[in-house]
């Protein structure tokens, strides 16, 4: 019987394992109960951040996608509403990376990319659901504050990806074969 | 690696505090009442200006439903239901408030001065 085999690049394995971080701290925050719809620390987009400043671009998009799709798989709200909030969140906030990275690659850090990546989530989700979900004027007023959680939680994530990646300095970056060993 | 705090992170953080502040202002700004829409059974019954101060007596599903206008305010003064929630409400005054009694089905409608018109409030 032929044997299939998929040849894997370390790449893929590094995408693997931080999809899977991003998966697990993605279920582990819908279980957070929140005051107002959209309200999240968003520490699942951290893994994003790291991922772009430590692996690329590439990487990023994939582990945010991942993130979103099997996320919803596991909570069970795929293609509901609430998966298309979520991606339209993750989209945004590529966006606003890719955007941040391309212009200011040497003058803009973690927290700079973690605020642009918060305020862009919040953005894109407000902004479907102002056009598929509730097109109602009055769901503005909800904006205001979120965009201010966007903001406390965008420094927050910002000064976290900013210890972890020193964190990382100091041990040594990750050699390209840790991620596949095991 | 790209780590420690930037100049472009301060300007980032700055603009986005800028941003936050500006949300407030644009999407929590209320304007003074300027003119009183009244609802009676689902269709709008009068569009009436508060300047001056009056009173009026709108018919309603139950019977008549009392209200009075001021400059920038109006409320219920009465009306024939039976928990007075409407009365209760008190004045509304600020653009896009609303009393209403839904027992007797009338409903007053503030709006500030930028209120957009149609063709059956010109």
């Amino acid at each position: 019987m032929p044997v299939e085999t998929v040849t894997t690049r370390p790449e893929d394995h590094r995408i693997a394992w931080l999809a899977a971080l991003a998966i697990a701290i993605h279920v582990l925050e819908a279980a957070i109960p929140s005051p107002v719809p959209g309200l999240k620390p968003g520490l699942a987009n951290l893994v994003t951040l790291l991922a772009l400043l430590a692996f690329g671009w590439r990487t990023a998009v994939w582990v945010s996608l991942l993130r979103v799709l099997v996320g919803s798989l596991i909570l069970g709200s795929f293609l509901t509403p609430t998966f298309m909030l979520s991606l339209a969140g993750a989209l945004a906030s590529l966006l606003a990376l890719g955007l941040g990275r391309a212009l200011g690659r040497h003058w803009l850090g973690p927290l700079g990319l973690s605020l642009l990546a918060a305020l862009g989530h919040i953005s894109g989700q407000f902004l479907l659901a102002y056009a598929l979900f509730i097109p109602h004027p009055g769901l503005w007023h909800l904006f205001p504050p979120l965009l201010t959680a966007a903001l406390i939680f965008g420094i927050l994530n910002g000064i976290i990806a900013n210890l972890a990646l020193q964190g990382v300095d100091r041990i040594g970056t990750p050699r390209e074969g840790t991620a596949s060993r095991t | 690696m790209n780590t420690g705090i930037r100049a472009g992170d301060f300007l980032v953080a700055g603009l986005a505090l800028v941003l936050v502040g500006w949300s407030y202002v644009h999407f929590w700004h209320s304007e003074p009442a300027a003119s009183l829409e009244v609802w009676v059974d689902g269709a709008r019954h009068a569009s009436l200006p508060l300047i001056e101060s009056r009173t009026l007596a709108i018919e309603g599903v139950l019977g008549a439903s009392r209200i009075e206008l001021a400059p920038g305010r109006a409320r219920f003064l009465a009306s024939p239901c039976e928990s007075k929630r409407c009365v209760h409400t008190g004045w509304i005054d600020q653009g896009g408030m609303v009393a209403a009694c839904l027992p007797n089905r009338v409903s007053l409608h503030v709006q500030g001065r930028d209120r957009r018109y149609d063709a059956i409030n010109l």
